[in-house]
């Protein structure tokens, strides 16, 4: 499993897949042609935004090898992930990260590194650390946070056009808009062809698909995955036992490719990388900014900012969704939030009888040790368990 | 390690007063609980004022997990959890509660009898499992779950001190303040509802005022420490006297032990003015939470080098962080201005690192011992940003990792030996 021939040898998935890995391909790209670029952290950072006001995006992956600054300036508390993203953007590493740097409220860990970047900002003006932004969503699903979030992004649009020089009119928005509202009937096709029926999409297949539109040109993302939307209808069955992933961001292919190289197909998942980003269509018959605040804030509950029955309804309904015959629960250490969901889903998948295995407080980079292989091997033969990394 | 059994030595009647007060109004509690009265477990950022004036009795979160701390439960409480399924090494401050909820023989062997069922739980999102833990706890003693968001200050000011108590509109992002009174009105509405009482909004403004004679008492109490030499009193008296009383604020019993306690300490300034020690008095702040499972661990240090805890934020938060003018203007706006600004005073950078540096030098700090929480998010606070502070103003900083209330991993003799080097290398040595 994993990528497939029939995907590499096709050419829109060969040209999604050079983006995804390469994150820093279209940054490079974008300043040879003179296009500002935001980089995001966090999943509430609005690419249709940052599109309107004549700008690109990349989303800012964590690298590997050593985070020094991060090692000196950030509590125990944060995750392997956040530390190398905060060594990347205070460093200035100008190969990766782009002029402006956005996070979003969706999550402690995102915030947290806003915090600490703006204070190194100011406290150490003689760092490369570029210009950075915070939007400031408001989770809860009440009506008075609706509000609180049209203005918030407001105030992003106002900043977007600081940086760009460009306005971000209505007009502009609602033509980003229709853009991704044809990547989301597309994408939906092929998520389709990935969870009913006769599966034809791997769950690595899927990340790259989902997570391309993260590292390249909007505009030439939305004709590749219209392509793929077609393509994929022939692509053969991906055989595997279809297994749901919960837990942590996964930017790339590492423990899907584990995963699937054991016999599984991950078929789904509720992190910010896959299904998630293209659950709730931007709707194109109400005012640009309330569209927005509908898609981004009621979407599914995310492991950071979810309650946990609303994690568990999630959770059944993704599995019956995509039709998953087990439950992968994956926690980077630290990353510890949907720790609190765990025995509630578990006990909600007992009842139904729905086997799964709990890998928590793993590494990053991943560490596809003994624990990690035998929990997969129990999942497939015994019904899993927990399994604690 | 095996939990701490020696005592703190406590001098203060206000101390004691404030233990002997706190006993006796939760057995009131439980009477009104059982008598079927709404009850409200609540975190400590939250805009208790607004239960105060409506007279509906609430614990709050930090305090209860200190007491269970001191009572040297949490062992047993976190065994609890584990057994339950959840991990039993996350959240230690928030979830004590909630862990201490499966104690089968909790109204038997739990502290003061054990907590009573609340009827609502209440915090604000100011991390992303504080609502998950509360939400499960209310679920376990059949409570509403009500939360209050937590939004991001965009201003940053170098000396919010200076502006909380008469400028907050300059202080905050005036937006910030407009959702704290929407969010507000909103929970005075589902409390009317609940309880089946009215708000009254002049009673607020009684509690506010009552609030501002309490803590302008700290002000003072915290101004004389600060001058004092030798320093009438230890963070073992203060944390315990002001804590216990601060989750009381706007009775007058508060304000009259805010006093009591004022007087008492400059009794105490006056009565130890001439009788120095003859050795000199180093005088250390302690930052991060209290150590609540061992409080004995503060006075270490005095015998051997006079070496003293003379700061902690409990005492020095009531004095900067609480008092609003200009209630009577807009009593809920006022009392948005200071339970939004918890969160920026003590986890955002520069608001508390420059707090901090000010605090120092104003109460003659040699030496920052500063415990931070190795698992907690919402306890990030830029502890490096701080130390850089302190450290480049020419105070020496220990910085170390422990839980405030989980006393499973601590180790007394390690860590009086770790306080013991830096006091005799970066304190004495330093002078």
């Amino acid at each position: 499993m994993g990528i497939r021939p029939c995907a590499v040898e096709n050419a829109s998935f060969a040209e999604m897949l050079r983006y995804y890995e390469d994150p820093a391909l279209h940054l490079r790209e974008c300043r040879e042609a003179g296009v500002g670029v935001v980089g995001k952290i966090g999943w509430g950072v609005c690419d249709e935004l940052i599109l309107a006001a004549g700008m690109e995006s990349v989303a800012v992956r964590a690298g590997g090898g050593e985070h020094e600054l991060a090692d000196e300036y950030l509590e125990y508390a944060f995750t392997d992930k956040g530390k190398y993203l905060f060594d990347a953007v205070a460093g200035g590493d100008r190969d990766r990260i782009p002029d402006f740097v956005a996070f979003s409220d969706s999550e402690d860990l995102a915030n947290r590194l806003y915090y600490y970047l703006r204070e190194l900002k100011r406290s150490e003006p003689e760092r490369p650390v570029p210009e950075l932004y915070l939007v400031d969503w408001l989770f809860s699903r009440h009506m008075t946070y609706q509000g609180w979030n049209e203005r918030a992004l407001r105030r992003f649009a106002e900043q977007l056009e600081i940086w760009s020089g460009h306005a971000v009119t209505d007009d502009a928005l609602t033509e980003t808009i229709g853009l991704y509202d044809r990547q989301y009937r597309a994408v939906s096709e092929i998520l389709r062809r990935r969870t009913e029926g006769v599966p034809r999409v791997t769950g690595c297949e899927a990340l790259v698909i989902l997570g391309a539109k993260d590292y390249m040109d909007k505009r030439r993302y939305t004709v590749l995955v219209e392509n793929l939307a077609k393509d994929t209808a022939a692509w053969p069955e991906a055989e595997g036992v279809r297994l749901f992933f919960s837990g942590s961001l996964q930017q790339d292919l590492a423990v899907y490719g584990e995963a699937e190289s054991a016999g599984y197909v991950i078929c789904g998942e509720d992190h910010d990388a896959g299904m998630r980003a293209f659950e709730r269509p931007v709707r194109t018959d109400l005012e640009p900014l309330k569209a927005l605040v509908d898609s981004y804030m009621l979407r599914s509950p995310s492991a950071a900012k979810g309650l946990v029955k609303e994690r568990v309804s999630a959770l059944l309904e993704n599995v019956d969704r995509t039709g998953a015959s087990c439950v992968m629960f994956y926690t980077d250490i630290y990353d510890e939030a949907a720790s609190w969901d765990f025995p509630s889903q578990k006990k909600a998948l007992e009842e139904r009888g729905i086997p799964f295995v709990n890998c928590v407080k793993r590494a990053y980079p991943p560490v596809f040790d003994g624990g990690f292989r035998g929990a997969l091997e129990s999942l497939a033969k015994d019904g899993g368990g927990e399994e604690r990394g | 390690m095996a939990e701490t059994a020696s005592k703190a030595v406590k001098k203060l009647k206000a101390t004691a007063e404030a233990s002997r007060y706190q006993k006796e109004w939760f057995r009131g509690l439980r009477t009104r609980v059982e008598a079927g009265e709404q009850f409200v477990y609540a975190n400590a950022d939250a805009p208790m004022e607004i239960l105060r004036a409506m007279d509906i009795p609430f614990v709050i979160n930090q305090w209860w997990a200190a007491i269970c701390g001191a009572k040297q439960m949490t062992s047993k409480y976190y065994g609890l959890l584990r057994d339950a399924g959840y991990r039993d090494d996350l959240c230690s401050y928030c979830a004590t509660a909630f862990a201490e909820s499966f104690d089968p023989d909790d109204r038997v062997s739990g502290p003061w009898g054990g907590l009573p069922s609340p009827t609502i739980a209440l915090t604000r999102l100011t991390c992303d499992c504080q609502g998950k833990i509360f939400e499960l706890f209310a679920e376990r003693h059949g409570a509403d779950l009500y939360t209050l968001e937590n939004s991001v200050p965009r201003k940053l000011p170098l000396n919010w001190w200076e502006l909380d108590r008469d400028d907050w509109e300059e202080l905050y992002d005036p937006d910030r303040l407009d959702l704290a009174v929407e969010e507000l009105k909103a929970f005075i509405r589902y409390l009317e509802v609940k309880a089946g009482r009215i708000f009254d909004i002049n009673r607020l403004r009684d509690v506010m005022h009552l609030i501002n004679e309490q803590e302008e008492w700290y002000t003072k109490t915290r101004d004389l420490i600060a001058q004092a030499r030798p320093a009438p009193v230890t963070v073992v008296d203060t944390i315990n006297a002001v804590m216990q009383a601060q989750w009381h604020r706007g009775t007058e019993w508060a304000a009259q032990h805010a006093k009591g306690l004022y007087e008492e300490v400059r009794a105490l300034a006056e009565q130890t003015d001439g009788e120095k020690d003859p050795r000199r008095e180093y005088r250390l702040m302690w930052l991060g939470r209290g150590l609540w499972h061992d409080f004995a661990f503060y006075q270490n240090f005095e015998e051997k080098y006079n070496a003293r805890f003379v700061w902690s934020m409990y005492l020095a938060m009531g004095a900067d962080a609480y008092v609003r003018n200009h209630i009577d203007e807009d009593p809920l706006r006022a009392l948005a201005a200071r339970y939004i600004g918890m969160e920026d005073f003590l986890h955002c950078p520069p608001w508390n690192a420059q707090w901090f540096l000010k605090e120092a030098g104003t109460n003659g700090i040699d030496g920052v011992v500063y415990m931070v929480p190795e698992n907690c998010m919402q306890a990030v606070e830029g502890s490096s940003f701080i130390c850089r502070t302190l450290e480049n103003a020419g105070i020496p900083v220990l910085k170390f990792r422990a839980d405030p209330v989980d006393a499973r991993k601590w180790n007394r003799e390690n860590m009086t030996r770790l306080v013991e080097e830096f006091i005799e290398q970066r304190v004495i040595g330093g002078k």
